[in-house]
């Protein structure tokens, strides 16, 4: 349904330009660094733009379109779907500003290309968005500028699904920058006159290379669709709602047109479909780095907090209790064998203080003998490990930790506290594992939260 | 329901108290014994059956805020004062349905329930705490209908005074799935009637451990 932008054999680029300082030059650029099928650049200024020959109008160029990308102003836009209509165009990416979002001109502009559209069968992606990016068959179909991505680029199994332009180009640089997450799919939607959050939402479920959901959404447009689409997925659904406040559903209206409606029920559907809520963009690719390293957990018990400072520990806690997220109740056997190594005068409590052991036996020993304790223990459903951003920990560590957790589908979020030199090697080597990491503890308590919320979702049939 | 059918036909927009109750009733809401009277000796016969203390109010489908119109007596405790305040409410309007006799339900824990459609998400149902602090608090939360007894009990647990609905100052706690399959059943109203715009049950009091509506009102579209 979607394939005549995901799938194109042929893409025109109408406001192509050799003028670096415009989007029209980095559109062209982007889809050529990529995209192996014919493209044809559109602008009557030109003869040829990069080697590429440059036709005044739609109607000159020689073969069929299957895709157009939009980027001349807003006025031109319904005569233009009309000649591409012509032409045969099967879908429109609509990059320019200056529709809904702009006023009552606007508006009318957008009312009658989306008509003009319809009577030709043509979908409308946008407008007032910055296009998608198929990070896995580098297609870059954005303004987004032609040196910023090619060296960062990593393919994965996350979707994105974004109604902001600049925040999902900031969103994927951020996270692809990271180096620890892959991206299937970044789509930005604008004022979705047309092609809305649950056509995508629709497509990425189907879609074999993407596994988990990530959203920015300043409206629904038919919320009951969003809510039963994602009520039959086991595919992890990550929503960050903007428009939340009266104040920032005022900004959401000007940025994209959206009526925010009714947070309060939004809030309430979201948890009938088992969506996990974000509240910030960090907090939303957080999420999606821990879910695309596919966990999994029987969510039956508590979490466990490992930590080398009592500090860290209290503070884990008491972060743990303000979103209900509880505190295993550890076995006295768990006890008495992480008390092994401890000297005869202190006794391990929960959240377990390691400290006395590593002073006594070194990180690696005393981190792997808990865990596997830990792991053993019923009462345990996932565990919080503290772990010091120390270089004497080696890859290897994390491989043998990473097995066991394997074995007993008890995921592990890790915090990572130090040197920021030290900690950014151990995040690489956890990472590299599999296990997510972060460097704030109350991110920690987050993803987990999410991560049982995600794996008590019954899917409905 | 034949009630809400008759009632759009009729070309009403909403339903009496009495009308309200019958609809909520069959949904599954406990409500507080009551019955619709024409006469003073009816009221009397009525409220001598179901025991003083009893409310008095006057019925009619024009009437949505009994209170604001003076059309609501409570805590009455004999014969005579049932005669009284008929007498008093048939004078103050005229086209009344009738006098609702019903049976004064104790509590100190009042919460709300409510339906009301969304235009994104359809049908939703309100829950929330009642009373005083209602506006004060805004302790709501919501789901989509149809629910099922987990999003009810969900709720449930969601709003911020929810140990109200504990074991609470001598009183017991709640009858959860009662007040759950209250939840279910105006979700379920929502999706069976499309001509119900919406539905509010202020206050909806915890008697003993039952949650009992004390007053209701449908509207329709």
């Amino acid at each position: 349904m979607l394939d005549c932008f995901f799938n194109p054999k042929s893409v025109a680029i109408i406001g192509a330009s050799s003028n670096e300082n415009k989007g029209g030059y980095h559109i062209l650029k982007n889809v050529m660094a990529g995209f192996r099928g014919k493209i044809y650049p559109v602008n009557k200024s030109y003869t040829e733009i990069s080697d590429l020959p440059c036709y005044p109008d739609l109607a000159s160029i020689p073969g069929n379109i299957d895709m157009a990308i939009y980027f001349i102003p807003a006025k031109e836009l319904p005569h233009t779907v009309n000649e591409c209509a012509e032409k045969g165009v099967k879908g429109i990416i609509i990059e320019s500003g200056g529709f809904d979002e702009a006023g009552p001109e606007g508006h009318r502009l957008q009312k009658l290309a989306l008509e003009n559209a319809a009577k030709a069968g043509i979908r409308l992606w946008g407008p007032n968005c910055m296009g998608f990016i198929d990070v896995n068959k580098t297609h870059v179909f954005s303004f987004i500028h032609s040196a910023v991505w090619p060296d960062i680029l990593r393919g994965g199994n996350v979707g994105l699904i974004v109604q902001s332009g600049m925040l999902s180009a900031g969103f994927l640089l951020h996270a692809l920058q990271e180096g620890v997450m892959g991206v299937s799919k970044a789509c930005s939607i604008g004022n979705k006159c047309d092609i809305n959050e649950n056509d995508l939402l629709e497509y990425m479920i189907k879609d074999k290379e993407t596994e988990v959901i990530a959203c920015y959404l300043e409206s629904l447009v038919d919320g009951r669709k969003f809510i039963n689409l994602a009520k039959k997925t086991t595919k992890p659904i990550i929503v960050l709602m903007g428009g939340r406040s009266a104040q920032g559903a005022k900004a959401a209206q000007s940025h994209t047109a959206s009526l925010s409606g009714n947070y309060s029920i939004a809030r309430g559907a979201f948890k009938q479909a088992g969506i996990i809520e974000v509240f910030d963009p960090a907090e939303l690719t957080d999420m999606a780095r821990a879910f695309s390293k596919k966990m999994t957990c029987h969510p039956v018990g508590g979490t466990a907090v490992l930590t080398f400072s009592g500090g860290a520990g209290t503070i884990t806690t008491d972060l743990m209790d303000d979103c209900g997220l509880e505190l295993a109740k550890l076995s006295d056997k768990t006890l008495s064998s992480i008390a092994e190594l401890f000297p005869a005068w202190n006794k391990p409590d929960h959240p377990l203080d390691l400290w006395i052991a590593i002073e006594q036996h070194g990180f690696e020993k005393v981190f792997q003998h808990s865990l596997t304790a830990i792991f053993n223990d019923p009462a345990v459903d996932s565990i919080i490990f503290h772990a010091y951003a120390t270089p004497l920990i080696k890859q290897e560590f994390f491989d043998e930790l990473m097995a066991i957790i394997k074995k007993h589908k008890k995921p592990v979020v890790l915090w990572v506290e130090g040197r920021k030199d030290f900690a950014d090697y151990l995040r690489d080597l956890a990472e590299n594992a599999g296990l997510p990491a972060y460097r704030e503890m109350g991110r920690c308590v987050t993803v987990l939260k999410g991560i049982k919320q995600h794996f008590a979702k019954k899917p409905a049939d | 329901m034949d009630l809400i059918k008759k009632t759009v036909k009729d070309g009403r927009k909403t339903l009496s108290e009495y009308e309200s109750r019958l609809v909520i009733e069959s949904a599954g809401v406990f409500v507080a014994a009551a019955a619709l009277t024409k006469t003073k000796e009816e009221a009397i016969q009525e409220a001598e059956k179901m025991g003083y203390p009893v409310v008095l109010k006057g019925c009619s489908a024009e009437l949505s805020h009994k209170t604001e119109a003076g059309m609501v007596a409570l805590n009455i405790n004999s014969p005579e004062e049932v005669a009284l305040v008929f007498e008093e409410l048939t004078a103050k309007m005229k086209n009344l349905d009738g006098i609702l006799v019903e049976k004064m339900v104790r509590g100190s824990r009042e919460f709300v329930i409510g339906l009301s459609r969304d235009p994104s998400f359809g049908p939703c149902v309100m829950f929330g705490l009642g009373g005083i602090f209602t506006e004060a608090l805004k302790d709501v939360t919501f789901r989509i209908a149809p629910l099922s007894m987990e999003d009810a009990l969900e709720m449930i647990d969601e709003i911020k005074t929810k140990k109200l609905l504990g074991e609470f100052r001598g009183s017991p706690a709640v009858d959860r799935n009662a007040l759950a399959r209250a939840l279910v059943g105006v979700g379920d109203l929502g999706i069976k009637y499309d001509s119900i715009a919406e539905i509010d049950i202020n206050p909806l009091i915890i008697c003993g451990d039952k949650p009992v509506a004390v007053d209701a009102l449908v509207v329709l579209k």
